[in-house]
């Protein structure tokens, strides 16, 4: 009797156990699916938009505009956790400028636009004008926030 | 007899492992329904969008929020902190407009952008 009884506890927690795991796992899932919320796509569309708006007038951009400092003036990021460099590509001129955390070598490796576990990173091209002239306007923009958003 | 008495004992054993397994069940269930109705991150939600709206905003524009939780916005980060929760969620925004945050009435907050 007290075998056939050592029998059942044996059976009991085993199965508890076994429901237990799956239980627990079905939690892990839940909350790693639902803890965070990344928001970094539209936070640099957001970015984007805003340096387009400010170095360019009705798509009219003036070449002194594409410098650090006015990036700096337009956006008021954090240089720790953004990174934003626009390109301005014509004929005429060409000129670079960046702020922020060097993120470019981790996005130059990837295509259009793809969420990268550690960096997201936005790249787009606008068609300009620059001394009536057509020019290019590549922008990049790299958000880091892993923490808050992955 | 015996054999009636061992009957009866695995019935109530059976019984009793199947209310706990139907007790882990619906705490399990009720906790995905929680999460998945987005209560567990409504602070994060709140402060990531009012960030959001924050960086897209102009100036003079004046925004109205309805929430439970109580909104503060410092050194540009928005702070939401439900009443049940011990810290608040903070969520930083790059816009440098200068926000004025305002509690209307209970509930109802004013953010202005200036």
């Amino acid at each position: 009797m007290a075998q056939v009884l050592g029998e059942d506890v044996m059976l009991w927690i085993w199965r508890f156990l076994m429901i237990g795991m799956v239980l627990f796992g079905a939690l892990i899932m839940v909350n790693s699916f639902y803890s965070n919320q990344d928001v970094r796509a539209a936070e640099a569309l957001s970015i984007s938009g805003r340096v387009l708006d400010c170095i360019s007038d009705k798509g009219v951009v003036n070449p002194e505009s594409i410098d650090a400092d006015n990036l700096l003036k337009c956006t008021n990021i954090n240089a720790g956790e953004i990174y934003i460099n626009a390109t301005l590509t014509s004929i005429l001129v060409n000129k670079s400028a960046s702020i922020g955390k060097e993120f470019e070598l981790i996005c130059g490796v990837k295509e259009l636009e793809i969420k990268n576990k550690n960096i997201y990173c936005l790249r787009q091209k606008y068609y300009v004008v620059v001394e009536n002239k057509s020019a290019t306007l590549n922008l990049l923009v790299g958000i880091n926030k892993v923490e808050k958003n992955v | 007899m015996i054999n009636g008495k061992r009957g009866e004992e695995q019935l109530l054993s059976w019984l009793i492992q199947l209310f706990i397994i139907a007790l882990f069940l619906i705490l399990v269930l009720s906790f995905v329904k929680t999460a998945a109705s987005g209560k567990l991150v409504e602070e994060q939600l709140s402060a990531k969008q009012i960030a959001l709206l924050l960086d897209n905003a102009i100036p003079n524009t004046t925004l109205v929020i309805n929430s439970n939780s109580i909104i503060s916005i410092e050194n540009n980060k928005v702070k939401v902190q439900a009443v049940k929760s011990a810290t608040p969620y903070e969520y930083e925004f790059y816009s440098s407009y200068a926000v004025i945050p305002e509690k209307i009435k209970e509930g109802v907050y004013k953010l202005e952008i200036k």
